[in-house]
């Protein structure tokens, strides 16, 4: 599963750090592109599924807002 | 009933900040998702977390759109009053600064001869030669004095 990200809206730095903490949830990619930065999702936490992308985002959003001041 | 829904905003009446402060007041409530939508407009999917009824949802909803309202205002007074926050703040600033007379500047000015503490004074000069130095002794002897013991 792929996600593309604004980068108006998520930094990069915002993602890497989200990735790295959901780290022991899911297992991602990510990819920075000229407008987007693309997260792969190669596979899930059984127990929490689908669930952990919407909070991976969430996560990155917040830290997106965070970062920016 | 599915507890997803789509919100296509306005750029011009919501900037992106605006928009993050809607979604930052929400985060713990609902999922949000922030993308760029058609012409001038940012997409916001809000999707309702495990456990959230319908009916919740579409008060969240209702709430997000409030805060944008509610974001927009702040950012339009916060805009507006800049000016009178940034007067008062260096007045205060200003204000806290020690009077001139309290900052010794004064106390500074001197002569660059003054010597108070004597320390440009040689020490020959200052305590003289010691008796019984062998200097001494050696002036004494050129110039043919005895010791009158």
């Amino acid at each position: 599963m792929k996600v593309e990200l604004d980068k108006r809206v998520y930094t990069l730095t915002a993602v890497q750090e989200t990735a790295a903490q959901f780290a022991a949830l899911t297992d991602t990619a990510v990819t920075s592109g000229k407008k987007a930065i693309t997260v792969e999702f190669r596979s899930f936490d059984e127990e929490l599924g689908p669930q952990v992308v919407d909070e991976f985002l969430n996560y990155a959003l917040a830290e997106s807002i965070s970062n920016r001041g | 009933m599915a507890t997803e829904k789509e919100i296509l905003v306005n750029q011009k009446v919501y900037p992106l900040d605006v928009v993050f402060g809607a979604a930052f007041v929400n985060l713990d409530k609902c999922y949000v998702f922030i993308d760029k939508g058609e012409k001038n407009q940012w997409k916001v999917r809000l999707r309702g977390k495990p456990g959230c009824s319908a009916k919740e949802f579409n008060a969240l909803v209702g709430e997000f759109e409030n805060e944008l309202l509610n974001q927009a205002l702040r950012a339009q007074i916060a805009e507006k009053t800049q000016k009178v926050r940034d007067l008062i703040v260096h007045r205060a600033l200003f204000s806290a600064l020690p009077a001139s007379d309290d900052l010794g500047l004064d106390d500074e000015v001197g002569d660059y001869l003054d010597d108070p503490l004597g320390i440009a004074i040689p020490w020959e000069e200052k305590f003289g030669k010691e008796e019984g130095s062998p200097e001494q002794a050696q002036k004494k002897e050129g110039s043919g004095e005895e010791d009158p013991s």
